[in-house]
């Protein structure tokens, strides 16, 4: 398998979200979901080798800030993943390769929606090694 | 003009130092133009400080080891004496705002600080294949002995640190300090031809692929030795540091030493330090292999200030950027 193609999706695994995760794997076979129990506990140091070596790209869904169940996780994490899109800006890499979704739980169909352009965008760049 | 302070630094230190105060400075090595760290005890040895223009540690790194390792300080009775030039001072507070020192035991001592010298520089004005005997500052000339004994004089101009020549000249200290020198003076006389804020960064100038390149090239001289990690005041977890161990969960990086798991090792390296770093440049003076780490930190120093308006070292109150939010940021 080409380890470069694949592309990982961390989701934050709130109630409403189970319904979500078995779509998301059934429409798109290559897709890994892994699925986290609050994205603010997410460790951007993952994403960094994610991206170096294992994955095309990396997709996060995440609850909206004001809505996080553990209430200030995602208020942390909003300001941590901006600090890793800026380091992987920083050191010439595409940052659009991490796509953060936030959106609460129950809102389904606008995440698959924000998915499909993300792959349709995926697609169309070229795939470069490290680039 | 430098022995003066020197001088009016150890008159200092000899005034006020008691029975059970400790001094950490810098006195000479046996390589020329290279100072060592030490920790004085005694007031008879004050007469080994150096300070002035091979001044080049920060000697803020060697706090946390002072602070962290328990013993060490729970013996020390008096106060800590630290020598410090205005441009550390900001790790200092930057640690005591992180809580990784207690400013209760420590006392600066800031001096007028004229400028450090850039051994690199140095180097490369005398040639690599060639070595220093004796090396000297008189006024505007460095004057220098090589190893066959011819002499050689540089400009100061010319081997001086271009961390220095952006200086503005400002420190702020909330912590008991004392200045040594005339304070008015030194602040009237700012190098400043280029200031930091205005400053063209690589990121600027290249971007996308042709800058993952350059720094793919620079960085693939790296030999992952860590230096940069030890020498740095923000990389302050000691014995819990993530590459110490590989094979924690996942294995973060790789054994082997190749472009990519390099360019990985300064990614996450920068990610951790980006908001405690003052841009002090230690790291980039003590890499062996020369790899211009100013492309990185400056950029990271520069995008703290600009988009979340976090100043490291510029408080000691302060919230560290990432373990503070305020509401309705947009950030991604």
């Amino acid at each position: 398998m080409d380890r470069t193609n694949t592309v990982i999706a961390f989701v934050c695994q709130a109630d409403k979200r189970k319904k979500l995760i078995s779509s998301l794997k059934s429409k798109y076979p290559a897709l890994r979901v892994i699925p986290v129990i609050c994205i603010g506990k997410l460790n951007p140091v993952i994403i960094f080798r994610l991206l170096m070596k294992e994955a095309r790209a990396v997709i996060l869904v995440g609850c909206e800030p004001s809505d996080c169940h553990f209430r200030e996780g995602v208020f942390f994490s909003e300001r941590r993943f901006f600090l890793a899109k800026e380091v992987l800006k920083g050191f010439g890499l595409n940052d659009r390769l991490l796509n953060i979704i936030w959106s609460n739980p129950g809102k389904d169909a606008l995440v698959l929606k924000q998915f499909e352009t993300f792959m349709q965008y995926l697609k169309e760049t070229q795939i470069e090694k490290g680039a | 003009m430098i022995n003066e302070i020197r001088d009016a630094i150890i008159q200092y230190l000899k005034s006020v130092m008691k029975e059970n105060d400790v001094v950490l400075a810098l006195r000479s090595s046996s390589t020329p133009g290279i100072l060592t760290p030490c920790i004085l005890r005694n007031k008879a040895d004050l007469d080994q400080i150096e300070a002035g223009f091979f001044h080049l540690n920060n000697l803020a790194v060697y706090l946390s080891e002072f602070f962290q390792k328990e013993n060490r300080l729970s013996t020390l009775q008096g106060y800590l004496y630290v020598l410090c030039k205005p441009c550390d001072t900001k790790a200092v507070t930057q640690m005591i705002s992180d809580q990784q020192i207690n400013p209760n035991k420590l006392k600066l001592v800031v001096y007028a600080c004229e400028g450090m010298a850039d051994m690199k520089k140095v180097k490369n004005e005398i040639g690599l294949d060639k070595d220093i005997k004796a090396i000297d500052l008189h006024l505007t000339e460095l004057s220098l002995t090589l190893l066959d004994g011819s002499p050689l004089s540089i400009p100061v101009s010319k081997v001086i640190s271009s961390k220095c020549l952006e200086c503005n000249k400002e420190y702020h200290l909330t912590m008991s300090h004392v200045f040594v020198g005339d304070e008015k003076k030194w602040k009237s006389h700012p190098y400043s031809i280029a200031t930091a804020e205005n400053k063209v960064l690589l990121q600027d100038q290249k971007k996308g692929k042709d800058l993952f390149d350059q720094l793919k090239a620079e960085l693939s001289a790296c030999i992952r030795c860590n230096a940069c990690r030890n020498v740095c005041h923000a990389c302050f977890c000691s014995d819990r540091c993530i590459f110490d161990k590989p094979k924690m969960t996942v294995g973060f990086l790789d054994k082997e030493i190749s472009p990519i798991d390099n360019i990985l090792f300064h990614m996450i390296r920068f990610y951790h330090v980006a908001p405690n770093c003052t841009a002090c440049g230690e790291c980039e003076r003590i890499c062996p292999q020369g790899i211009p780490l100013s492309h990185l930190y400056e950029y990271f120093h520069r995008l703290m200030q600009e988009s979340l308006d976090f100043s490291a070292g510029s408080s000691d109150s302060m919230r560290q950027a990432m373990l503070s939010y305020r509401l309705g940021e947009d950030l991604v």
